[in-house]
């Protein structure tokens, strides 16, 4: 276990972060719960979202207008565009969260 | 913005806030604009936990985290999160440091912090227990290493969504302003802005 203090950081931060992947993956939306979590989890049909999440997951600078417009293309909404784009996000962002508080023990 | 339903908010009461942002030439920027268009999905949880460990008791300063914050960025190569947090950063703290901070210009325990986000950042897969001690040796302890692993987490999140979905500021003039009302008044939006989401439109898969 690491020290009390960081544990105390965890009680506090922790229930903020759990808070925020609910809303993200639970809230009422264009996309279904089961989307956002495929998006989250990096498995997100290729098919539906060609290369756009794999480069918002490993490097979202990378990203081009181009790679949005197609799936405006293939209908999909803002509203969903938006929604599973922060979920491919959140996923990457857990990962280094998790990687970091398990290096602490939390 | 690359949404292009997203660049007019839905409520009279947000556009006008806006209109009075861009007067006062600090036009809130297009991260708090997605925060106004999805407040139950976004807005609302994600400024909550931004306000709690960028403004909430913390071991490091204001500055320290706003640092932190602009080296995570740095990371990811995101230049509109870069430009705002290090603006604050460079103004919060004693001196201009995020240009040097490889040098160590903010401190031991601050660059061994940042050396860490870094890492968790770029390479998370491959750190380990030399990376945390590498940090206790500069005088980072548990509790303010945790801290900045929550500053990598916002960041992670927060450079990928505004990357991803191209948010620009206005003007440099507006992002200065805007990151000086960050400085001094933190994450939190009024109130009012915030109302129940609109009805989604139907469910896709």
């Amino acid at each position: 276990m690491g020290s009390p203090s960081a544990a105390g950081v965890v009680s506090r931060l922790g229930p903020h972060v759990e808070a925020l992947v609910r809303a993200v993956l639970d809230s009422p939306g264009a996309t279904t719960p089961a989307v956002r979590r495929e998006a989250r989890d990096g498995h997100a049909s290729d098919e539906v979202f060609g290369p756009y999440l794999a480069k918002v997951r490993q490097h979202a600078y990378r990203v081009v207008d181009a790679d949005v417009e197609a799936l405006t293309t293939k209908g999909l909404s803002d509203d969903a565009i938006f929604e599973v784009t922060v979920a491919a996000a959140l996923g990457e962002a857990e990962h280094r969260l998790e990687t970091g508080l398990s290096l602490l023990g939390q | 913005m690359r949404l292009s339903g997203y660049r007019r908010l839905p409520l009279l009461r947000q556009r006008a806030f806006l209109g009075f942002t861009r007067l006062v030439g600090a036009e809130l920027d297009h991260v708090g604009q997605s925060c106004l268009r999805r407040p139950e999905l976004w807005g609302k949880p994600m400024l909550a936990l931004a306000q709690e460990v960028l403004r909430g008791p913390s071991s490091w300063t204001v500055g320290e985290r706003e640092l932190l914050a602009a080296v995570v960025s740095q990371s990811n190569s995101c230049s509109f999160c870069i430009a705002t947090h290090s603006s604050i950063a460079d103004r919060a703290l004693p001196a201009p440091t995020f240009e040097d901070w490889r040098d160590g210009a903010a401190g031991p325990p601050v660059t061994a912090a940042a050396q860490f986000v870094v890492k968790l950042t770029t390479a998370p897969d491959t750190m380990g227990p030399a990376d945390v001690d590498a940090t206790r040796d500069a005088g980072v302890t548990e509790a303010a290493l945790a801290e900045a692993v929550y500053i990598a987490f916002l960041f992670n999140l927060m450079n990928r969504v505004v990357d991803g979905l191209a948010f620009t500021h206005r003007s440099d003039r507006d992002r200065l302003r805007g990151a000086d009302m960050l400085r001094r008044r933190g994450y939190r939006l009024p109130g009012f802005l915030f109302v129940r989401p609109n009805r989604p439109p139907a469910s896709i898969r």
